[in-house]
């Protein structure tokens, strides 16, 4: 997907011994929104703005050295050299090591010699890179301004952690007129070393500033345009998580040494083998206590009591995202986190004087085929009529923000149509849930709205499995527990006059490791393009199952 | 205008032939007044027009030019088609006389014909009989022609076949009516058709053309129409584009054709020109293995060879040896071939099987010493064209080249070579890499030995390289014979785009003119070639005499204009002689002009003129530019339309050598040049216009300003000569340009180098400008983005004094990329310390730069000049606050040389917000001196303690300091004791056992020195647990 904005100038620092003034400059492309203010929470708004930027550049996924030039050499000389070399193999074998020796002796001189170049290269290199660090961020954060509280929101680059900082405008001293909105803001590396130098004994000023809204000529040279061509996967991504937000959550409240302790447990080892997931044992009036696989350790957060009533494990994978909460500790008076189920997003707020962030990870960090079709989060959960929906949204639009019982009086629909009227809205990116507040809040995530019917599959066959499912054309799901952990699932599904066998095989962290299906697809491509649907259809019914 | 005389000429190119017509014609409205006009091109394009009289003539003159025009175009290699060449046979010398059949072969044609007695009749079988009888019709035995007739209609079908196959070949008139009562009773439609052929053989002209009238006045009206118009292009044309064609019965008007054209020559054209692009398929090949039988039985070598070559480069259909589908039922093959409208023909055994056939037939003649093998192969061999050759490949090591995959090719040419054929013996290949081998390798060389005539008519006609690489070699064992070869012949073949064939020629003219220099018309025949011998011959003559040479301007204009670069050099040398003779420079720029005009026919003429336009270009600045001044303008303008744009570009750089003004030009046309999407061509548009009188241009400065500013480099170098020339003169163009050059600076560069000719431009021509003299603009270039304003910024930033700018300006040029503006800030900051001391906040900025060498500058300068006195807390903590790293530790250095211990609390609540680690352990060391004892300080701190305490897993040290100084603290007084408490239990949940030791301890102290702190901490008695076991 493409995303265009166009800002008037770049956001600027203005920064001297005793005071900052920081202008951000607006998308000038959607409707102006604009907020002027002087900060009076310095140190936490610090640390909570930089732990969002911790998420904005946060890439945990495993990038493998690109081999492609070296193998398509190979391709083109393997079989010549490899003849060659066994038609000589003995004799070159007697000429090797003298030459070897000589060869070593040659490398070292020749690398005494290219010590400076190769130290000049390399600097030269870590310029030109960090001169182009603005590359690093995907998408640019976007920022909610409401009357009550100031929210900015970004999503990491590696499709997994989402981050959200809601201020309330008590942050703020001296907060001039506003225009309520949502807007993307310019955001660069060099404004993210300006926040650390943010102090208390200094005056620092935010501006989302208004400029460009009054420029009339469009071909002003002042304008930067932005095209970012951002993965689908990733916008998808991002209403996952947001839309995860809706649901039901077992709710804990954790002091901040327990995070500390959580972090501690992941910096001081190193995983090799699955699983790695964190245990959530939660036992009603009990202390939360957290078993750290697969070392099997456990922690007690001995300060938190489960208020829940009743007893529930969860597993929770990509713990070391919870890292990016690292900075908040000193400054958090509590963290409280929403746990949806094993393997499904979960959201973890810092509680900060005055401010909340909160920051929602995907029930993976991968995203890959292995995960696919465990979690359909962008699934219709109810039929909402066109006018029920659109009532409801032009209510929220009165009022910025509103509860589910405000929007049902406000409307005359009942509850339940005004919560699914809004999780369809949260899962078009147009409203976010403020799991803080309890509140339904307009956002408009981007400029037009977003093609829901490309982003709610995230393949072909994922739509065909869905479809398969909703037929019933699956019957007789197995599960079967394997010696090692993990799953083994089985089942048949119905095509075209044709029944096809299907297997399945999850490791311990529910990954799909191995699988086989009788039909055409999975003959011709085995698993080098994923899963085929029927494969996706077995394994959806049994994370429905697990779900359920 | 009534036209007097003509001649059209043509020139053959590898892979087209160029047409030239010359005119000589009388102008419209006067009766002695003449023109001389071309026209050339080559067939399809639009032909270029040029006359020879700009003005018209007298008749005499006219007459002169018109010989001359065609003397001209004769050296270049043109000639009448319609005139009979030398290449007629009369001129060959004859060919040694055909030897007498040998004694073998009049032994082997007595036995067969002893077959034929009765009573040996009798005894064979009718296998035998038949084989007899095709045997015979082989080697024409006349003798045999009664007793075959006697026996027709006495044996089996194929007897008839093969008798009738015989009688026609053996060419007796007295079988004539037999066969034509055979043609009308046989027995089936095989020996019906071959009885037809043999009767067509047999019949007299008369009676053939009876037949063929016959037939044609069955065809459809308009087809005869047609035919009656007697217009050959018009029976080719229709099979390629007219609807009727498709509705004709197509195997029977092919096989009405072949009858027709014995009795007539137009069908027999326009029968060759229809099987050369008929497909190989079902519905047609049934006819086409009709002709070739026929074409075989004939020994027609023309129709056998081009039918033979179309079944080698056609590919059969996959093989079906048991059945096809038809319809969707899949029915027996055998069954389905036989049908009228079969869908399935010629399939990859069927081709095999006539190659192969072809071969036989062949090597049956020349076994049998027959001289007809030596027509029938050149039949074959003619046909053959590297158009539809294969090409060369290495798979599994085996080498093939493009003839590798024709059968006949390799059996007739290759038959003696290193050459290895595959089992079913279609394909042919070597186990090394494939070289030329200098000797002969085709079968039967006796026979070819014969036959030079036939290889010198190879040479003239064939398309096949493979075919003149043998005919080169063979003809060149038959020394003799070449050495009476007379010279029209040898100018003919010297010309042939095949260079096997233009060595052998080049060859025989080289002894033929050893010791003798050849004239000039000679040279540029050898020139015309396609080999660097020949040139290097025609160098070496021109060398030793390059003053008798240079009078020839044709072959002056010709060397020019050669494709080879070494050659091309020689002309310098006799355009250099040729300077000395009065009117001859003229005369070669005349040619040369000629030259361009048509050099768009040349082969890979894209390619090859640029190279050659640039050498001329040099010869046009250098010893020609005189006479090149003279040229004839409107001419020149005329090949600013030429097809190449090499050319075009040529020409506009000779318009400036020109005489004429660059304001002569038209305006339409320096605007077409100045708009072309070529870029050289628009860089020559922009030279033209460079050169315009100084007044025009000065009063384009926005036109100027988009060359200078152009993508293209040459563009922009056209236009510096204007810059140069106008910008130190002209205070208006200079005021009009200079804010527009910067302006591009500021801007991102669109491409490559455009930056660095405005800068070049600004600090060449430009420099007196009193605006670039600004400070305010130094500044702005400096601080823009771009780097090319950067760049510019730096060389303008030495006119000025330090003084004329801020401190903070300072500051940035102490920031900036290049590296000469660093070093002005450094030495700006050397020169004024007072000034510096005097605005540190704006100095201290020179921090904030991403270079080293800034950094070290400003670390030495700052420690060197400035005191306590210089350095304000703030400053410091400003310092420390930096986000490099280094700069930190300078503010720590400078902390610790210049606070006094008055200031250290301020700085310890300012720094202790800091949030490197670095930092915390720099404020821990500074705790003591600090706060010690002070419960406000402290409490003021705890965000501090918090933070280093909350470390994961790191500031060990940091960690350790804070936690023994909060313990020691909170034994000094009860408030101390409350806000160490508080932290302490915030933090004694933490995972780390040394750290929660130190917590337990700490509030285990507290607790004890203050009892009546409330909730330090809270001790639980251990439960004590039975015992498992009661003890015994």
């Amino acid at each position: 997907m493409r995303f265009n904005y166009r800002y008037y100038g770049a956001s600027t620092v203005d920064n001297t011994a005793s005071s900052t003034e920081m202008r951000f400059a607006p998308d000038t492309l959607r409707p102006p929104t604009h907020f002027v203010a002087e900060l009076n929470k310095h140190i936490p708004f610090r640390e909570a703005i930089s732990a969002l930027h911790d998420v904005v550049v946060a890439d945990q996924r495993y990038h493998a050295p690109d081999k492609t030039a070296y193998k398509a050499w190979l391709a083109g000389n393997e079989e010549a050299n490899l003849a060659d070399f066994m038609a000589r193999r003995s004799s070159l074998r007697l000429q090797l090591p003298p030459l070897l020796d000589e060869m070593k002796a040659i490398q070292a001189q020749k690398s005494g010699l290219m010590k400076p170049f190769y130290a000049a290269r390399s600097k030269y290199y870590s310029y030109l890179y960090e001169s182009n660090r603005d590359l690093w961020i995907a998408l640019d954060p976007v920022i909610t301004v409401h009357p009550d509280r100031v929210f900015f929101e970004c999503f990491s680059q590696d499709e997994s952690s989402y981050a959200s900082l809601s201020c309330s405008h008590n942050v703020f001293d001296r907060v001039g007129d506003f225009a309520c909105g949502t807007t993307n803001i310019d955001y660069s590396e060099a404004l993210y070393g300006e926040f650390q130098k943010i102090r208390d004994y200094k005056r620092t000023r935010l501006a989302i500033a208004p400029d460009g809204f009054n420029v009339r000529t469009a071909d002003d040279p002042e304008f930067i345009e932005q095209k970012i061509d951002v993965p689908d996967t990733w916008v998808r991504g991002f209403l996952q998580v947001s839309s995860a937000m809706t649901m039901p959550a077992h709710r804990i409240d954790l002091h901040p040494m327990d995070i500390h302790n959580f972090c501690q447990q992941m910096r001081r080892k190193k995983e090799r083998v699955g699983p790695r997931s964190i245990r959530f044992v939660l036992r009603p009036g009990e202390p939360v206590r957290v078993i750290f696989e697969p070392w099997n350790e456990e922690l007690v957060c001995r300060r938190s009591i489960y208020q829940g009533n009743t007893a529930e494990e969860i597993r929770l994978w990509g713990r070391r995202r919870l890292l990016l909460l690292e900075r908040l500790i000193p400054v958090a008076d509590s963290f409280t986190v929403h746990l949806m189920g094993t393997g499904l997003p979960s959201f973890w707020i810092a509680n900060l004087p005055d401010m909340q962030l909160t920051l929602g990870l995907s029930g993976w960090t991968a995203n890959d085929w292995s995960r696919a079709g465990q979690f359909d989060l962008l699934a219709p959960r109810a039929e909402v009529d066109d006018d029920s929906k659109a009532a409801v949204f032009a209510a929220l639009g009165k009022r910025w923000f509103a509860s589910a019982d405000q929007l049902a009086a406000d409307t005359g629909l009942s509850r339940m149509v005004v919560e699914s009227a809004l999780a369809l809205y949260t899962q078009a990116g147009r409203v976010i849930f403020d799991l803080t507040q309890r509140v339904y809040r307009l956002r408009e995530l981007a400029r037009d709205p977003l093609p829901m019917d490309a982003l709610r599959f995230s393949s072909a066959a994922e739509a065909q499995a869905s479809a398969m499912l909703a037929a019933g054309a699956l019957s007789g799901p197995k599960e079967e527990a394997l010696p090692g952990g993990g799953l083994r699932l089985t089942g048949t599904v119905k095509e075209n006059r044709k029944t096809l066998a299907v297997m399945l095989r999850l490791d311990v962290d529910l990954r799909i490791t191995d699988g086989s299906c009788q039909c055409n697809h999975f003959s011709q491509n085995r698993l080098r393009q994923g899963p085929c649907a029927h494969m996706l259809a077995l394994r959806m019914a049994q994370a429905r199952k697990a779900q359920a | 205008m009534k036209l007097i005389r003509t001649t059209r000429l043509q020139r053959a190119q590898k892979n087209d032939t160029v047409h030239c017509e010359i005119d000589l014609c009388q102008a419209a409205g006067s009766t002695d007044r003449y023109l001389v006009n071309l026209r050339q091109g080559r067939r399809g394009t639009q032909w270029r027009e040029t006359t020879r009289t700009p003005q018209p003539v007298d008749l005499s003159t006219a007459e002169t030019l018109f010989a001359l025009a065609l003397a001209e175009r004769s050296a270049q290699g043109f000639s009448d088609p319609a005139e009979p060449t030398a290449a007629t046979p009369a001129a060959v010398p004859a060919p040694p006389a055909p030897p007498p059949l040998s004694k073998l072969r009049r032994d082997a044609d007595a036995a067969i014909l002893a077959r034929l007695e009765p009573a040996r009749w009798k005894a064979l079988g009718q296998h035998l009989r038949s084989r007899t009888a095709w045997r015979i019709g082989e080697r024409r035995l006349r003798a045999a022609v009664p007793v075959l007739v006697d026996q027709i209609e006495r044996g089996d079908a194929m007897q008839d076949y093969c008798i009738a196959w015989a009688l026609g070949r053996c060419g007796d008139a007295g079988a004539a009516v037999a066969m034509h009562e055979l043609h009308k009773r046989g027995r089936n439609d095989a020996i019906q058709r071959m009885a037809l052929q043999a009767w067509l053989m047999l019949a007299d002209e008369t009676a053939r053309k009876v037949h063929a009238d016959a037939l044609i006045a069955a065809w459809p009206a308009w087809l005869q129409e047609l035919w009656h118009g007697g217009l050959e292009d018009g029976l080719v044309q229709l099979t390629a584009a007219d609807p009727r064609w498709s509705a004709l019965p197509m195997p029977l008007w092919l096989e009405q054709l072949d009858q027709v054209a014995l009795a007539y020559p137009l069908a027999r054209r326009a029968l060759l020109a229809q099987l050369a692009w008929l497909p190989v398929q079902p519905g047609l090949f049934r006819a086409q293995r009709h002709l070739y039988k026929a074409a075989e039985m004939r020994g027609d070598a023309d129709l056998f060879g081009l039918l033979h070559h179309r079944f080698e480069t056609s590919h059969g259909a996959a093989n079906q040896s048991s059945g096809c589908h038809v319809n969707g039922r899949w029915v027996p093959f055998a069954k389905e071939v036989v049908k009228p409208n079969a869908t399935v023909a010629y399939s990859v055994r069927t081709r095999a099987y006539l190659l192969r056939r072809s071969w036989r037939t062949l090597r049956h003649l020349a076994v049998a010493g027959d001289p007809d093998y030596i027509d029938l192969a050149m039949g074959m061999l003619k046909a053959m064209s590297d158009d539809s050759a294969g090409k060369s490949a290495q798979r599994g090591g085996r080498y093939y080249d493009p003839y590798s995959h024709w059968l006949l090719f390799n059996r007739m040419l290759r038959a003696n070579g290193a050459w290895t054929a595959t089992r079913s013996g279609l394909s042919w290949y070597q186990a090394t890499p494939i070289a030329p081998q200098d000797k002969r390798e085709e079968a039967f060389p006796e026979l070819w030995d014969a036959r030079p005539d036939a290889l010198l008519s190879l040479m003239q006609t064939s398309r096949c390289e493979g075919v003149h690489v043998f005919a080169a070699k063979a003809l060149r064992a038959n020394a003799a014979w070449c050495a009476q070869l007379p010279l029209a012949q040898l100018r003919t073949l010297l010309r042939s785009p095949y260079l096997p064939t233009a060595r052998f020629a080049f060859e025989l003219c080289r002894a033929r003119f050893a010791p003798g220099a050849p004239d000039a018309d000679w040279l540029m025949l050898l020139l015309q070639t396609a080999l660097p011998d020949a040139h290097q011959y025609v160098l070496e003559c021109i060398s030793q005499d390059p003053a008798a040479y240079c009078a020839d301007a044709l072959l002056v204009a010709a060397i020019a204009c050669s494709p080879e670069e070494n050659v091309r050099r020689h002309g310098r040398l006799l355009c250099q002689c040729a300077l000395t003779l009065p009117g001859q420079p003229g005369a070669i720029v005349l040619q040369l002009l000629d030259w361009l005009d048509n050099c768009g026919d040349l082969d890979d003429a894209e390619t090859r003129v640029p190279a050659i336009a640039a050498d001329l270009l040099w010869l046009l600045n250098h010893p020609l530019r005189a006479a090149a001044a003279d040229a004839p303008f409107a001419h020149l303008l005329h090949l600013l339309e030429h097809r190449l744009s090499s050319v075009r570009v040529l020409a506009a750089d000779w318009l400036l050598l020109h005489a004429q003004p660059a304001s002569a030009i038209p305006a339409h046309i320096l605007a077409a040049l100045l708009q072309s999407s070529d870029g050289a061509l628009r860089a020559a548009g922009v030279r033209l216009f460079s050169s315009l009188p100084d007044h025009l241009l000065a009063g384009q400065a926005q036109l100027i300003y988009a060359f200078a500013t152009n993508t293209d480099a040459g563009v922009r170098a056209a236009v510096d000569p204007v810059m140069r020339r106008l910008a130190p003169t002209d205070p208006d163009f200079r005021a009009a340009l200079l804010p527009l050059l910067l302006d591009a600076l500021f801007r991102g560069e669109s491409a490559e180098g455009v930056h660095a000719d405005v800068i070049g431009w600004l600090s060449g021509p430009f420099m007196d400008a009193p605006e670039l003299g600004e400070p305010a603009l130094a500044v702005r270039l400096l601080s823009a983005r771009s780097k090319g304003a950067n760049q510019m910024g730096a060389r303008l930033l030495p006119r000025h004094a330090s003084t004329d700018f801020s401190v903070t300006d300072w500051a940035a040029f102490g920031r900036n990329p290049v590296a000469t503006v660093r070093q002005w800030a450094f030495a700006a900051y050397g020169a004024n310390p007072d000034q510096v001391r005097a605005h540190m906040e704006a100095a201290l900025r020179i921090f904030d730069s991403r270079f080293d060498d800034s950094i070290a500058f400003a670390e030495g300068y700052f420690q060197a000049h400035c005191s306590s006195a210089d350095w304000t807390p703030l400053l410091l903590v400003a310092l420390c606050d930096h986000l490099e790293p280094s700069v930190q530790r300078f503010g720590r250095a400078m902390i610790s040389t210049h606070v006094s211990l008055a200031d250290v609390t301020d700085f310890m609540f300012k720094l202790g917000q800091h949030p490197s680690a670095n930092m915390q352990l720099f404020v821990s060391a500074w705790l003591e001196s600090a706060c010690a004892g002070d419960a406000a300080k402290l409490q003021k701190l705890e965000s501090y303690f918090l933070s280093v305490l909350s470390q994961v897993n790191k500031g060990r040290a940091t960690k350790v300091r804070v936690q023994t100084f909060l313990h020691e603290q909170a034994l000094l007084s009860e408030d101390i004791g409350a806000i160490v408490a508080r932290i302490f239990a915030r933090q004694v949940v933490t995972v780390a056992i040394a750290d929660k030791a130190q917590y337990i301890e700490g509030l285990r102290a507290i607790q004890d020195r203050y009892p009546n702190l409330a909730d330090v901490m809270t001790i639980h008695p251990p439960r004590t647990l039975a015992p498992a076991r009661s003890a015994p």
